[in-house]
């Protein structure tokens, strides 16, 4: 486990190694994008460790981590996203580096699920079907009650299926497995 | 993690599941960077230890200022004593503190609304912007909340036999028609973004105010307790609660006292 000179066994170093790529991979889902994702995790993880204290004594420290996590990205990520604007042609100078349609495919697929959803709602659809937390954890980590978790939900899904991205998303998978 | 729950089992939201941990599986995922994070988070406490200090500096120099403008006999620089007297003291745990403030002390809990023990309000300090703990303003981001005039902090006192005293402060802020709900707004997002995170946040019940309250601690066991009603907030601040079971209770009924006073209950 990594412990440098500085930083004493309390905890935290294995704390943060065993949660780390799960943390990275949710901040993946939630930003859409893996630098900023890594960026989000160790936010959530600096706050974590400035508050190493009382973390350690919360009754769930992933419950808190993910609090964290959650609150840093409408915040801070909320300001600093970029608008993309999608150009038909390259600008002069760049060039495409290889083919990698195929394997960006599946993920900008997913990406585009949750692009359409608000943040909040990415959040809900995030632990509740990435995380797997109940109703009652999720409410718990958004600070809100559960029937506005169920409420966000449903109308998460229901933007999904509204807009045919959930049943083609279904459907792409069922191909993958069937390919598989 | 957690223990793991599915109520949701139609076929399309199966296939977002696993297709969401299929495509979570593919990030590539770097060797958690764990002495940056310690380094960054000692700088964190690093600052926050030194506003701290800084603003115990300026709250004790304050003080020491405001003694030696009232200070009695004091030499004035032509060697003659002054004749300022010293302020008399707050006559009694009531409302009538001064005629001007008198008027606008409708608002603020008595001390019948905190309980058996509790005397105040007394002081009447000025309280030129929403207080919201040293945790949250330290970081230089969060921009203070300024009223449309500065508010008049009461401290309310209860010495229960055999434990400690309790301290509560009391403001009213009146904050520009219309803006309201963003001051409470930008208090969510510091609580969520730029302050140490706190311990609790949660939503607090006013059944006399239709707005939006919020109460939360931070280290040290500091409690805040924000009631808004229209453009005004009320804000409670008890430096250190006491905790133990009774103290959920004493929030709620202190956040609807709060509430039923900010609209005139």
């Amino acid at each position: 486990m990594p412990n440098t000179q500085d930083s004493p066994d309390d905890g935290f170093d294995r704390f943060m190694a065993e949660r780390w790529p799960r943390v990275v991979r949710s901040a993946f889902l939630l930003t859409g994008n893996q630098h900023d994702a890594e960026d989000l995790a160790q936010a959530a993880f600096e706050l974590a460790c400035a508050a190493w204290g009382r973390v350690r004594r919360a009754d769930n420290p992933d419950a808190y981590l993910h609090r964290v996590l959650v609150n840093c990205h409408r915040g801070r990520f909320r300001k600093r996203r970029v608008i993309e604007n999608p150009v038909a042609v390259l600008p002069e100078g760049l060039q495409l580096v290889g083919d990698h349609t195929e394997a960006h495919g599946e993920r900008d697929a997913l990406m585009a699920v949750l692009n359409d959803l608000a943040p909040r709602q990415r959040a809900v659809i995030v632990l509740r079907y990435y995380e797997d937390l109940t109703e009652a954890q999720t409410a718990d980590i958004l600070r809100c009650s559960v029937g506005t978790v169920k409420s966000q939900t449903a109308k998460a899904l229901a933007r999904l299926r509204k807009n045919g991205r959930l049943a083609e998303f279904a459907q792409t998978s069922k191909n993958q497995k069937g390919a598989a | 993690m957690y223990d793991t729950i599915d109520d949701d089992t139609e076929p399309d939201t199966d296939a977002l599941r696993s297709g969401l941990r299929t495509r979570a599986d593919l990030v590539t995922v770097s060797v958690p960077p764990i002495p940056a994070v310690r380094q960054r988070a000692r700088q964190r406490r690093t600052r926050r230890r030194m506003v701290q200090a800084l603003s115990g500096i300026a709250a004790a120099s304050a003080v020491v200022g405001g003694a030696l403008v009232w200070a009695p006999g004091r030499d004035g620089g032509d060697g003659a004593p002054t004749t300022t007297p010293w302020p008399t003291p707050s006559p009694s745990p009531s409302l009538s503190l001064s005629p001007s403030l008198a008027t606008s002390t409708a608002d603020y809990l008595r001390a019948t609304d905190l309980g058996a023990g509790w005397t105040g309000p007394v002081g009447a300090t000025p309280s030129p912007q929403l207080d919201m703990g040293g945790a949250c303003e330290q970081e230089g981001v969060f921009h203070p909340q300024i009223p449309v005039a500065p508010a008049v902090d009461y401290l309310y006192t209860s010495s229960p036999p055999g434990k400690p005293a309790i301290e509560m402060f009391e403001a009213v802020y009146t904050f520009a028609p219309g803006t309201g709900r963003a001051v409470m707004n930008r208090v969510n997002a510091a609580l969520g973004v730029f302050c140490e995170q706190p311990e609790a946040v949660r939503t607090l019940d006013t059944p006399t105010v239709a707005d939006d309250s919020i109460g939360y601690t931070t280290g040290g066991n500091n409690c805040y307790i924000l009631v808004r009603s229209g453009d005004r907030v009320a804000s409670a601040v008890v430096p250190v609660m006491p905790g133990g079971a009774e103290e959920t209770g004493w929030i709620d009924l202190v956040t609807a006292q709060m509430g039923k006073r900010l609209t005139g209950g």
